[in-house]
């Protein structure tokens, strides 16, 4: 009885003092509004960019765009001019940002904006918002996003950990935390033998690079990363579609007069049995229906026979053979769906 | 479902209530089953369908056994064939099947279904152990079988031991299974510790080291010097991790009333490979002790035909660790991890240093240290790489140190291996004072802030899961 209580005692004692200690030295006030907290700051490279440019369709997607697209051949092929918005490793909580805070208040409005995305990733408002995707999406986020707050977190919080954020100190700074330990592991004693944050941020940007990864194991860490799409509950287009970025995407696109067209390109990663297989092609025949209800066209090549695996680098990211197919594919789409 | 969701915590406290609320020993047994087989099947039902059909077929061919002693051979041979048949189609015929279609094909013959992928069900190499444990001893008539289907299925099945351990025997689990219980403190006692530490060890320890591991195994040209030093990450992560899982596994255990067994005992302070596979894995090492390797060396020490010395000292560890490479997964690295094990311990016996072995100096403990150290390492280097050709290919023509990236972060690698072991490290002092004073509640403290720092929104599985 008495270890177990002198650990309580001092458990109790920790939190008391963390909880007097933490606000102060991360400027946190407690309780605190729950989920991560951006800064003011947006940056204005589309809003350039479309000024600049001045396209007729912007694309807008992850390194499926950018390795998957030509920009200037789908110019070329549908006659109007094309620019690609990608950002590697985005998702749809980052293109939301982009669609509304860069996009619909540009003084040069496109004609359409096309969504690459594969499988659920639409209606997965949670994918790819936390560690170094949350820098990213602060880049585009004011300070008060409240759509992007609830649905990328407080909706996928359990009471338990909204309590927790909200009034406890150690957790609700744990980000701030880690990081602060992350950054002594990481530089310190590398600095010791005078290697600075800036040869070390720049070791890990160079040496792990997408070209000198082994083939196998980038396969295995895609697969491994995209597992989260997968779960039944995301295959479930119906209970996810109201708390995904969806429904706003098509409302700021239809209040700003610009044509929504969304795109599935096709993967190669292998459903893991049988009941994913159905339960997706049951979630895309639900997002078909969803997106016909609100006049977005949806160009579905997830499973189109023109793309073959040989056309593919790994199970996600086109070739340039496949690249040239694949602009040519949705160029075709294009023309069609803005007749 | 896995130990450190909430759902399984929401799904385990319910459990834990209802459980001690009945207080009749079959019904305990009937919910923890029920649980055992929910916990199980959450992935996909089907897995729990096939455990349960394949403890039927061993609770009636030990009782077959039981009844019809003359054909005690019989039924084991039907049981062997069952589960590492069945073990061996899950884990091995992914392996087989891409060399055997690309045969096919040079061939002309057609071979769809060969590249099917077939999904390992997690935990299957475990209860397949338990259960073969349960029906050798029931042939060598050092157990009784049990009467009672729900007792069986509870122990081939019982849901903190299903995924990944300990393998624990019958004779440790099944009495305790047939034995009324009610609800004592000291359960809880024995408990919260095992399921403080698990959880610090998988959340703060092994996952913040994987993230660095995953990168540098994921490398397709390392140096040799950040191999190295992932290597060395690797080993405090994997120990972290699987040591980690047990710990939560004896603690849930523990809640419900039953003591289960230690799987690891300060495996990286071992001075020869035997005294390190008596340290790491100890119901895994056991049961390929037990049912393996003693055989083996009985046949061998039996044999009509004189057999050199050196010749019975050897194939006894390298075929059982042949073996247990074979059991942790099917590619080639795991095969020649087992052999390096194998071809270790043989080596260190023939040279007079066997599991007890002790240098009779300060220093030449340290050295025996260093070396059986540095020989752990370089195991597990084997056993994460991606391929065979990798390591070789690395160790044979890559150079120590190509860039000043790779000096730079394999010193990162370094420093996040020697920071993540500390608290390991400083518990591994700890322990050696009573663990009922202030020093102990106050590192039990500081490890629950820590996990609530470390909490993460989810948590990659633990990697014994895969085997």
């Amino acid at each position: 009885m008495k270890p177990f209580l002198r650990y309580l005692l001092l458990t109790l004692l920790l939190l008391v003092v963390t909880g007097r200690t933490i606000p102060r030295r991360y400027q946190i006030e407690f309780p605190r509004q729950p989920g991560p907290k951006f800064d003011s700051r947006v940056r204005n490279l589309y809003i350039d960019k479309l000024n600049a440019e001045k396209p007729d369709i912007v694309l807008l997607g992850d390194s499926m765009v950018s390795v998957g697209v030509d920009s200037v051949q789908l110019s070329e092929l549908t006659g109007m001019t094309a620019s690609n918005f990608d950002v590697p490793g985005s998702s749809s909580a980052l293109w939301y940002l982009i669609l509304k805070n860069n996009i619909v208040v540009a003084e040069h409005l496109p004609r359409a904006v096309v969504i690459v995305f594969r499988d659920t990733v639409l209606t997965a408002p949670g994918y790819r918002v936390h560690g170094s995707y949350f820098i990213q999406l602060d880049e585009f986020a004011y300070r008060k996003e409240k759509v992007l707050l609830e649905r990328a977190y407080l909706n996928l919080m359990n009471p338990l950990e909204y309590g927790a954020e909200k009034y406890l100190p150690l957790y609700g700074a744990r980000v701030d935390i880690r990081l602060e330990v992350d950054a002594f592991v990481r530089y310190a004693l590398p600095a010791r033998l005078g290697c600075d944050v800036k040869c070390i941020d720049g070791g890990f940007y160079r040496l792990f690079a997408g070209a000198n990864l082994e083939p196998g194991q980038l396969q295995a860490a895609i697969a491994s990363a995209d597992q989260y799409l997968y779960d039944p509950s995301r295959l479930d287009f119906k209970s996810q579609a109201s708390d995904s970025f969806l429904p706003e995407m098509i409302r700021l696109a239809r209040e700003s007069g610009i044509q929504l067209i969304l795109v599935r390109l096709k993967s190669q990663r292998a459903a893991s049995d049988n009941a994913e297989r159905l339960a997706l092609k049951g979630y895309i025949g639900d997002l078909s229906d969803y997106l016909a209800q609100s006049n977005a066209p949806f160009l579905d090549y997830g499973e189109d026979p023109r793309l073959k695996p040989e056309h593919y680098i790994d199970s996600v990211h086109l070739n340039a053979e496949g690249r040239a197919k694949f602009t040519q594919i949705l160029a075709d789409g294009l023309i069609e769906a803005l007749k | 479902m896995n130990f450190t969701d909430l759902t399984f915590w929401t799904f385990f406290a319910l459990t834990l209530f209802a459980y001690w609320l009945i207080r009749d020993r079959f019904w305990q047994n009937l919910l923890a089953l029920a649980v055992s087989y929910i916990f199980y099947g959450w992935a996909s039902p089907w897995l729990a369908f096939m455990l349960g059909v394949s403890t039927l077929a061993d609770f009636l061919l030990a009782r077959g056994i039981r009844a019809q002693p003359g054909r005690t051979r019989w039924f084991l041979g039907l049981s062997l064939l069952l589960n590492v048949g069945t073990l061996a189609f899950f884990k091995y015929f992914n392996f087989f099947a891409d060399d055997l279609a690309k045969t096919l094909d040079a061939l002309g013959v057609d071979n769809d279904l060969l590249l099917v992928r077939i999904l390992l069900p997690a935990g299957l190499s475990f209860y397949t152990l338990k259960k073969l444990s349960y029906m050798f001893d029931v042939s060598r008539g050092t157990l009784q079988p049990t009467h009672t289907l729900v007792d069986f299925a509870l122990y081939v099945s019982f849901f903190p031991q299903i995924a990944a351990g300990p393998i624990d025997r019958p004779q440790k689990l099944l009495p305790q299974l047939e034995t009324p219980r009610a609800w004592r403190l000291e359960y809880f006692y024995n408990a919260w510790t095992l399921l403080l530490m698990g959880l610090f060890k998988k959340l703060v320890i092994a996952d913040s080291l994987k993230v660095m591991t995953d990168k540098i195994f994921g490398l397709e040209h390392p140096s040799i010097f950040l191999l190295s030093m992932g290597a060395l990450a690797f080993t405090a992560q994997i120990l972290a991790d699987f040591s980690g899982y047990t710990d939560l596994a004896r603690g849930l255990a523990w809640l419900f009333g039953f003591e289960t067994s230690e799987n690891f005992n300060r495996p990286y302070l071992a001075l020869t490979p035997t005294d390190f596979w008596n340290r790491w894995h100890i119901t895994l090492s056991t049961w390929l002790r037990d049912y393996i390797f003693f055989p083996i060396r009985r046949a061998l020490m039996r044999s009509r035909v004189p057999l050199p010395a050196w010749l019975v000292l050897a194939v006894p560890p390298i075929a059982t660790m042949f073996v247990s490479g074979l059991w942790h997964g099917a590619g080639w690295t795991f095969v020649v991890w087992g052999l390096y094990y194998g071809i270790l311990i043989s080596a260190y016996q023939l040279l007079g240093m066997r599991g007890e072995w002790r240098p009779k100096t300060a220093i030449g403990t340290g050295l025996a240290w260093l070396i059986m150290f540095s020989l752990i390492v370089f195991g597990w280097a084997l056993f994460r790489a991606p391929s065979l050709a990798w390591l070789t290919a690395i160790l044979f023509h890559a150079p120590f140190i190509q860039t000043r990236d790779d000096m730079a972060l394999g010193l990162v690698a370094f420093s996040m291996a020697a920071f993540y072991a500390s608290p390991l490290l400083i518990k591994l002092a700890l322990d050696r004072f009573p663990r009922d004073g202030w020093f102990h509640a106050a590192y039990y403290a500081l490890v629950t802030a820590l996990i609530v720092v470390f909490l993460n929104s989810s948590s990659p599985d633990f990697i014994y899961f895969q085997f």
